[in-house]
């Protein structure tokens, strides 16, 4: 979707507004709708319960090994 | 170091070497290539002691810092690649038998596309390996299109390679061979003094963990390893500093010396280094890593690896799905609870025999270059 929005008329506007001297909200907004964290595969079930079940065993060793002084 | 090459200007004077007294090129730009063309330099000094081989610097393409080269290539390049036009000299002044590369440079495959040169009578043979380890290799395949030879790994990608070949209109002679120098078939005994060594090595890559979220939760991990193992020194193997290779393919987004500040209070046997490959795996005891090729390098050595794939948001990594195919069958792939436990496996033998060559790389290059300067239908370029 980004690449079409990228090589159409209005995409090429925005870019062209972005870097002009009065773009800066522009460039902040898109970096803002860039963020990684925004990915929408953080939402899935699946994959949300991946996360915690990592962390889940990180946390677990880190338990085990502060019980035992180290 | 080599003697330098003979100066552009006198070239046109000096009657050409015969075919099998010249020189070898090998190109790099990079960090990667350079690694390549290291390691290729040992595998022809090891079939052909008497060989000499020239070190070239695309620098047009150059993405080392003046550091990464002092450190892997103290003596420099013999050879500074630049200009329009220099490829189709290299190729047709017949003051190299044959030019070696990894990545096939733009200018350098234009050349190659051009029938008159492919035909040329007495130009050097271009040999294109591949990359490294790639997840993608069909366009790879395909920019080699056109090289005299072509050599892939794993094993059983040769026939994948000739059926789309067979598609390819403008293939001359070619020759395709198995192998690529990092991954020559791994030592049968593991270093001698392995049981000893207390250095754990977690290889970095520029790409994977592509968050940052899920390169904190390696680091963390590290950590933890660390602290559970106050005998063992944990490092973290950096492929360059923060303000290197802006030119690199592969941008790092996160890098690692600014997350271990967010870490709280990392353990004092956690430590960050920018040692080269080689000087890391002289004294590892276990190489981590996650999508890298740094695996091979670590199971080539004979020291224990692990592929760790499971970290916090590798779903977003397009590399994970790729590596963990690539690897499925190698043995090595590890969970995070053996990883924190440091139960490292064997590596599979059937896959190793797969994806690693024979060590006689050096001596089958040398071969198809022999066998290229004899091919049918060579013509004189005016």
């Amino acid at each position: 979707m980004l690449q079409k929005l990228k090589q159409s008329s209005f995409g090429k506007l925005l870019y062209r507004l972005s870097r002009s001297s009065l773009g800066a909200p522009l460039r902040h907004l898109a970096q803002a709708l860039q963020h990684e964290a925004l990915n929408p595969a953080h939402l899935s079930a699946r994959n949300r319960a991946h996360n915690k079940a990592q962390m889940q065993i990180l946390k677990a060793f880190k338990a085990q090994n502060s019980a035992l002084g180290k | 170091m080599n003697q330098p090459p003979a100066a552009a200007a006198d070239a046109p004077e000096e009657i050409p070497l015969p075919f099998e007294a010249r020189p070898v090129l090998l190109l790099f730009s990079d960090d990667s290539t350079l690694f390549f063309a290291l390691r290729m330099r040992d595998c022809l000094r090891a079939a052909d002691p008497d060989l000499k081989i020239h070190m070239g610097w695309v620098v047009e393409e150059n993405a080392l810092s003046y550091r990464q080269m002092e450190q892997l290539l103290p003596e420099g390049p013999d050879l500074a690649i630049h200009g329009k036009g220099v490829f189709r000299e290299l190729l047709l002044d017949q003051r190299y038998k044959a030019i070696l590369t990894s990545r096939v440079f733009g200018a350098l495959g234009g050349q190659l596309r051009r029938p008159e040169i492919s035909a040329a009578a007495g130009r050097a043979c271009v040999l294109a390996f591949l990359g490294g380890l790639d997840f993608f290799p069909q366009n790879g395949y395909f920019r080699r299109r056109n090289c005299d030879g072509v050599y892939l790994f794993p094993a059983s990608e040769i026939p994948v390679y000739e059926k789309r070949a067979a598609n390819w209109e403008d293939r001359m002679w070619q020759e395709v061979g198995f192998g690529h120098p990092t991954f020559l078939r791994p030592e049968i005994e593991p270093p001698a003094d392995l049981a000893t060594r207390r250095d754990i090595y977690f290889f970095t890559q520029a790409l994977s963990p592509t968050s940052k979220r899920g390169r904190l939760h390696m680091l963390e991990a590290m950590a933890a390893i660390a602290r559970a193992n106050p005998d063992h020194r944990v490092w973290i193997k950096l492929r360059h500093l923060p303000h290197e290779n802006q030119q690199h393919l592969h941008l790092e987004k996160h890098d690692y010396p600014g997350l271990l500040k967010e870490l709280q209070d990392p353990p004092a046997n956690l430590r960050l280094t920018a040692c080269t490959m080689d000087e890391a795996l002289e004294n590892a005891a276990l190489g981590i890593t996650c999508t890298s090729t740094a695996a091979i390098d670590v199971l080539r050595a004979g020291v224990p690896c692990m592929v760790h794939l499971d970290f916090v948001d590798n779903y977003v990594d397009p590399l994970v799905e790729p590596m963990r195919r690539l690897f499925a069958q190698s043995g090595v792939i590890t969970s995070l609870e053996d990883m924190l436990n440091l139960r490292a496996q064997a590596p599979n033998p059937e896959w190793v025999e797969d994806m690693f060559c024979p060590r006689d790389l050096g001596t089958r290059v040398l071969q198809t270059i022999t066998r290229f300067n004899g091919r049918a239908f060579q013509v004189e370029v005016l």
